[in-house]
């Protein structure tokens, strides 16, 4: 995935009792992110890369950048099969 | 992903009291005269502006608030609906309508969509024009609000029908429920009805008898996932009110829930978090318990009741007593069952699954 990842246009989310809950508008499901899938969904602005979300990723977990990557495709891979993120 | 599920969230706002649904009435005026409704004509004030309404919701975002439901009065009529609705998708948040359904034409159907709700809800007095249109009190309401529901749904969003049912139309709960599934819509149906201009006497003679309760229970429990079925629960009886739950009113009033007369604080005078930290009977609702339910507490029913906390309190000022309209459905819900040889709520739920 080349293109920069963002939030799907009917997402809404929140930070909830230190949980960050996404809920698709459209079809209602709910998805409750934790610690480290919330900031990836943070990142997840349409302006930052996915290179670049690896990179702030390995700077603030000291983990090697490989899985760090895998961490964050595993992530997209499923957000993008739920729709609340696009490329 | 985490593994915790909605439900734990929600028990966890509830523990933490975090407003995690907000009901905003953006007005009471309304272009229906429904002969139910509750609101008293004192209430009929101003309007949030939309700069009001843009600081509320950052402050609800920031007390972690995620949904978001615009209701009235009917929210259509506000002359700033749109830009509300729109401000609620800029903050990101989820957006539930409560509507009549009588201004949604094409056009606004169309506006409506793009806006993404997660689910617009619209009430229906009556399975046909004139049984709707006589408690509605505007001729082709009934039209309008089904034309709207086609419309709606046509275009993808999920549209709930809304039931009140009382002794005008608790005959048409059947052709309701049929036509709400017929329409494409959700159906949900209640026979407990808010004190008309909180007017007690005039409430229990619109409220349906007994026998007319049976025959609502008599369709309801045949598969209809609704709040004629209320999951078995300790904490029936108690709700989220104040704890997770909170509304705010037109003049930028916050109160516990919409049912609830007496305000807690009021946004143009205090911010939310203070509000929502310090009022009284917010921190009473947070430590109500079933223990606390003198008469309710050791009650049979107790699991069948959906015993309404803005209603003891509007009738007693206090939170704990009875609530007898929602005595009495839950004594003749469980007569029937009894009757009809169900043992325990939980097997109506599981039926009602």
């Amino acid at each position: 995935m080349n293109q920069n990842p963002k939030k799907a246009e009917d997402c809404a989310f929140n930070r909830v009792a230190g949980e960050t809950v996404v809920v698709k508008a459209t079809d209602g499901t709910v998805t409750v992110l934790n610690r480290l899938g919330g900031e990836i969904w943070d990142l997840c602005d349409g302006a930052t890369s996915l290179d670049d979300i690896i990179h702030t990723l390995g700077q603030a977990y000291d983990q090697p950048a490989e899985t760090i990557r895998e961490e964050v495709g595993r992530f997209m891979d499923s957000m993008l099969e739920k729709g609340i993120i696009t490329r | 992903m985490s593994s915790q599920s909605f439900d734990d969230v929600v028990r966890n706002a509830m523990a933490a009291a975090i407003p995690l649904t907000a009901h905003v009435m953006v007005t009471e005026r309304c272009d229906l005269n429904c002969r139910h409704c509750y609101l008293p004509a004192h209430r009929r004030k101003d309007s949030l502006t939309l700069t009001e309404f843009d600081d509320i919701l950052g402050q609800l975002r920031e007390a972690g608030t995620l949904f978001i439901t615009l209701s009235g009065g009917e929210c259509l009529v506000h002359p700033d609906f749109f830009p509300m609705a729109r401000l609620v998708r800029d903050h990101v948040l989820a957006l539930r309508i409560y509507s009549n359904g009588n201004g949604i034409d094409g056009e606004t159907a169309r506006r409506l969509a793009r806006l993404h709700p997660m689910e617009i809800d619209i009430s229906l007095y009556g399975a046909d024009a004139a049984s709707h249109d006589a408690i509605s009190g505007v001729k082709g309401s009934f039209d309008r609000a089904t034309g709207a529901i086609r419309d709606l749904v046509g275009r993808g969003v999920r549209v709930q029908v809304k039931a009140p049912l009382m002794r005008a139309n608790f005959a048409q709960c059947e052709g309701l429920w049929d036509l709400a599934e017929s329409l494409g819509a959700s159906f949900h149906a209640s026979p407990y009805l808010y004190p008309p201009q909180g007017d007690q006497t005039r409430c229990e003679a619109m409220t349906c008898s007994g026998v007319e309760l049976e025959s609502v229970f008599a369709v309801l429990e045949t598969g209809k996932p609704d709040e004629a079925a209320p999951p078995p629960s300790e904490a029936k009886g108690l709700c989220g009110a104040g704890i997770n739950y909170v509304a705010i009113g037109p003049d930028a009033s916050v109160y516990p829930c919409p049912m609830f007369g007496e305000a807690v604080g009021n946004l143009r005078e205090s911010r939310f978090a203070d509000i929502w930290k310090n009022a009284r009977l917010l921190a009473d609702l947070r430590t109500l318990s079933r223990g606390d339910l003198a008469k309710c507490r050791d009650c049979a029913d107790y699991t069948l009741c959906n015993r309404c906390l803005a209603a003891v309190h509007t009738a007693t000022g206090t939170l704990n007593g009875p609530d007898e309209q929602a005595c009495r459905i839950a004594r003749i819900r469980s007569t029937g069952r009894e009757r009809d040889g169900a043992t325990s709520a939980l097997e109506v739920t599981r039926k009602l699954m």
